[in-house]
């Protein structure tokens, strides 16, 4: 940016001198002529003196037009600056006002705060990736990697940790995905990703794997896949308990009579949805099992490996969701 | 699916003398038969969805689990499983019992699932023949 603009000034200030000689080139050329011409009528000094008064005064514009120009350019920096700036307050804004309003909903602030805790989780979860990765890279011992691997196990413990104390206050806000990217929302399951679906992207991320490892990953993926359903299938039997909790006796019915069993109804329901929780923190106990399962049957290294290539996918997930939020739109 | 009462279980009758707990519809007693009497049983409120979800992945396993279903208005379970009661608190719930042995929560039957102790578990309870 920097040196743009000086590159910018020289060229319009090379108008400007063109313009400024078109005038005071005449008087000069006046003026040569004449001093070639010293018999005959000398200036006095007083026109010589409004000659050097105009070429001053001719300077002084130039440079501050040049001035002028410089300004303008970095006020044209600037203001894109500032664009950038609000294009991207404008993207955060209606992610805060959205999650605001659902907090306002669903009583406090209960999803702000999970969400500021949960970037912070991700922060230290960079750090801990890129310890990670430069160990790998060193090549450091299995001793040193496995604290580190144990590290950042203990981090994903506790990130749930984190989502079941935010679930027991706004449910609805962590099964929404609202403190996610758009991009990881397209891969939603019940408030997390998939483990099954991560087992198979690491598949061919950790070759070689023995027999042993192959079919330990193998019916791991398996087993957290029908668990997966099995969890799946109790929502959509929430799902169903629930509709027909709401939808059961007198629907459609006003009379004052109904009330009490209108009010039972919406206690009845109001029970069901406190199950919700429970959904969410078995969704992650399932993550966290299937996660462990992983590193007891790889190695230390193919584990940080591992480790790191979820770490990368769900970077590059959050990349993609960041160029599609800035992408031109029109 | 029923198998025979464990040897262990067999040899204490404790819960038939046993002076009997609060009443409740689902009897303490009524509840150590279904335990000794099932492989494996699910206690779970009525209509609640994570006792479905149990019996979704113990069906996956090919064990069709007695799943017993507890009213609001039922007390806390109690079941004397020889020398030991095992009181279970209905918040608790469900709760999974597996060859007449208190197993755990959902929570330790998706851990169990997902490290694999659940199938040779499954078989030493007799729920599972292959």
């Amino acid at each position: 940016m920097a040196d743009t603009s000086p590159r910018t000034d020289d060229s319009t200030d090379g108008d400007t001198d063109h313009r400024d000689l078109g005038s005071e080139g005449a008087l000069v050329n006046t003026a040569a002529s004449d001093s070639s011409d010293r018999s005959k009528d000398k200036l006095d000094q007083k026109t010589l003196r409004r000659l050097a008064q105009n070429r001053e005064a001719a300077r002084k514009s130039r440079l501050r037009k040049k001035a002028y120009v410089q300004q303008l350019e970095n006020s044209r920096l600037k203001l894109t600056q500032l664009e950038q700036e609000l294009q991207r307050a404008r993207q955060q804004g209606v992610f805060i006002s959205s999650s605001g309003d659902q907090a306002h909903s669903t009583g406090g602030n209960g999803a702000l705060a999970f969400d500021a805790e949960h970037s912070r989780w991700l922060e230290e979860k960079n750090k801990k990736m890129n310890e990670l990765r430069s160990a790998l890279n060193a090549h450091a011992g299995d001793a040193e990697l496995r604290i580190i691997v144990d590290g950042v196990m203990a981090h994903y413990e506790e990130l749930f940790r984190i989502k079941s104390n935010a679930a027991k206050n706004d449910v609805f806000h962590l099964l929404s995905g609202m403190w996610k990217t758009p991009a990881e929302r397209c891969f939603l399951w019940l408030g997390g990703f998939r483990s099954s679906e991560l087992l198979k992207l690491l598949a061919n991320q950790l070759e070689p794997m023995t027999e042993r490892q192959m079919m330990g990953i193998n019916s791991l993926q398996q087993t957290s896949h029908q668990a997966e359903d099995a969890l799946s299938q109790g929502m959509e039997s929430l799902q169903q308990s629930l509709a027909d909790t709401l939808s059961s006796g007198t629907l459609g019915s006003s009379s004052s009579g109904n009330v009490a069993s209108y009010m039972g109804q919406m206690a009845m329901a109001m029970g069901k949805l406190g199950t919700l929780e429970g959904f969410i923190r078995q969704a992650d106990n399932l993550r966290l099992q299937t996660l462990q399962q992983m590193i007891r049957v790889l190695t230390t290294r193919q584990s940080a490996r591992a480790l790191l290539a979820i770490h990368d996918y769900f970077s590059r997930l959050r990349a993609l969701s960041s160029l599609w939020l800035a992408r031109p739109r029109e | 699916m029923k198998i025979k009462p464990s040897s262990s279980s067999t040899s204490s009758l404790s819960w038939l003398t046993s002076s009997s707990p609060k009443p409740s519809s689902l009897s303490s007693k009524r509840s150590n038969i279904l335990v000794m009497e099932n492989a494996v049983v699910v206690f779970a409120r009525r209509g609640c969805c994570m006792g479905h979800v149990a019996k979704r992945l113990l069906l996956t396993h090919g064990v069709n689990p007695l799943v017993v279903e507890i009213d609001e208005e039922d007390d806390n379970i109690i079941i004397e499983v020889g020398q030991t009661t095992v009181n279970i608190n209905k918040e608790k719930l469900p709760v999974m019992f597996i060859g007449g042995k208190l197993f755990g929560g959902l929570e330790n039957l998706m851990a169990a699932h997902i490290n694999g102790d659940l199938l040779p578990t499954l078989r030493q309870a007799g729920a599972l023949w292959l």
